[in-house]
């Protein structure tokens, strides 16, 4: 009998919740922002008074822009843009006493296009490691111009268009170097990122 | 079936969670200080609902086997003033107006940043409701004293959903025991749940700490109206992870501490009992459940 209790008490509840019913979601269509972003590293090593070091990168392949897709489960007929969103900065390895002042940073699309300023005015402690620190307000038109039409010519890629060449990307970076006549010895690394933009349908629940 | 069964379970308790793998992907653009303000109108909502319906009378045996299994649901509305925020403004790009979570699904893109660069914030999922479910176990009595389980974990993906687990775990003991012909039967009761969703994209833990009275009207059949009174003390985080910096973030949100009030009525026969209530707290409501025992 009490066996018999058990029993009922476990199994009605699997014949009553049924009625709670199985068709409260409905598919939306929303507008979803994705970032993704390309790093370059520099090294001051034994320099004087000026920090100047380049960087090429190949952006396509260190944004990775394919997986970054994948992993959001977005599909590239599904995305409206990608543009250049915001710039940060971090000391890697800091120096005692270090730091950069009116600083500038260029950068060109190897066999495309000549320098552009990507950031200009730029002044940084050095002494200290850092977590990333924005500095887009220095973003110069000219080098996000360049960036979102090479990030439309991927797009243009994924989206069955023409594979893209020309993928490297080279940083040339200028500054004062605080103080004077000591050898510079730190590195850092300048992290633009970009915001992808898309519609997806998603389905979410509907009362 | 149970399957099928546990599936329309989630379905309504991911009213909360829509979408959870666009929910992560909608935080990872945002920034800390906007995802914060995004999810704002979700830990009233939560912990209204997750606290809503545990206690449904004040009846507890001093001694004697008493068993039940329950399907609680509680639904809550969303003011207008969730559906938009205030971003903060930063890097040179100026606040304005976007939707929350719940908010509408048209994001908002400002293409007025330094050098004409970019910032786009996500649309919301659209919801005018907020609803849960879950499954309650209550077992006693030792001493006038019965305890409450609630579990309930899903891996809905082929529905777009993510991973959905509710854990609680309470007792409600007997107040009126100690008083001869005490009025109505009194209990104080205590229920901490976990709630997780997604890959943790959103965990949330809350106690609820209640006083609940009732009276029956009725011996194998009848109606059993009850109030309770309490606090629910309700925690948040968020875990994303930063797409603009390829970091993991979490985003904790204060504990936020509610008065809660619920006015509800069973309705019982053997074995079966219905019950409903109005809830004020976080977020006021409605919930109620069914439960089959004895």
């Amino acid at each position: 009998m009490f066996r018999r209790k058990i029993l009922i008490a476990g199994l009605l509840p699997l014949l009553a919740l049924p009625l709670m019913g199985d068709s409260c979601t409905e598919d939306k269509v929303i507008f979803i922002a994705v970032g993704l972003d390309t790093t370059a590293g520099f090294i001051a090593s034994g320099e004087l008074n000026i920090h100047d070091d380049t960087k090429t990168i190949d952006v396509k392949e260190d944004m990775d822009l394919e997986t970054v897709l994948d992993d959001n489960d977005i599909d590239p007929e599904d995305i409206q843009s990608v543009k250049v969103s915001r710039v940060y900065y971090r000391v890697t390895v800091p120096e005692a006493g270090r730091s950069i002042e009116n600083g500038n940073v260029e950068i060109l699309r190897n066999g495309v296009t000549s320098s552009v300023p990507l950031i200009t005015g730029f002044s940084g402690d050095g002494s200290a490691g850092t977590d990333w620190i924005e500095i887009t307000n220095l973003l110069q038109p000219q080098a996000v111009n360049l960036l979102n039409d090479f990030m439309q010519e991927l797009l243009n890629e994924l989206q069955g268009g023409a594979p893209v060449s020309n993928t490297l990307f080279t940083y040339h970076v200028t500054g004062n170097s605080i103080p004077a006549d000591v050898p510079t010895n730190f590195q850092w690394e300048l992290k633009v990122s970009f915001n992808v933009q898309a519609e997806q349908e998603v389905e979410v629940p509907n009362f | 079936m149970v399957r099928r069964i546990l599936v329309m379970l989630a379905v309504l308790a991911l009213a909360a969670t829509p979408a959870s793998a666009q929910l992560e992907a909608n935080l990872s653009a945002l920034g800390e200080e906007n995802v914060q303000l995004y999810l704002d109108p979700l830990p009233n909502s939560l912990s209204a609902m997750l606290n809503a319906a545990i206690f449904r009378t004040g009846d507890v045996p001093k001694v004697g086997f008493n068993f039940s299994i329950d399907a609680k649901g509680m639904l809550a509305n969303f003011d207008d003033d969730d559906r938009e925020f205030q971003t903060v403004a930063s890097g040179g790009f100026n606040s304005t107006t976007a939707p929350t979570v719940i908010g509408n699904t048209e994001g908002v893109v400002d293409d007025g940043g330094p050098g004409g660069s970019s910032v786009a914030y996500p649309g919301g999922f659209d919801m005018e409701k907020f609803a849960v479910a879950v499954p309650q176990v209550s077992i006693g009595s030792v001493m006038g004293t019965r305890a409450i389980v609630r579990y309930i974990t899903l891996d809905v993906s082929e529905s777009d959903l993510g991973d959905l687990e509710v854990f609680g775990v309470g007792v409600q003991h007997s107040i009126s025991q100690y008083f001869e012909g005490f009025p109505v039967d009194m209990a104080a009761g205590v229920m901490y749940q976990d709630f997780t969703i997604g890959d943790n994209v959103i965990e949330a833990n809350t106690w609820a700490f209640n006083v609940t009275g009732s009276k029956k009207f009725g011996m194998t059949v009848g109606v059993e109206p009850y109030v309770g009174v309490g606090v629910d003390s309700f925690e948040m985080k968020a875990n994303y992870e930063d797409s603009s910096l390829s970091e993991k973030v979490e985003v904790e949100f204060d504990r936020q501490n509610d008065l809660h009030l619920a006015l509800g009525a069973g309705v019982f026969f053997p074995v079966v009992r219905v019950h409903a209530e109005y809830t004020i707290a976080a977020e006021s409501g409605f919930a109620g459940g069914l439960s089959f025992g004895f």
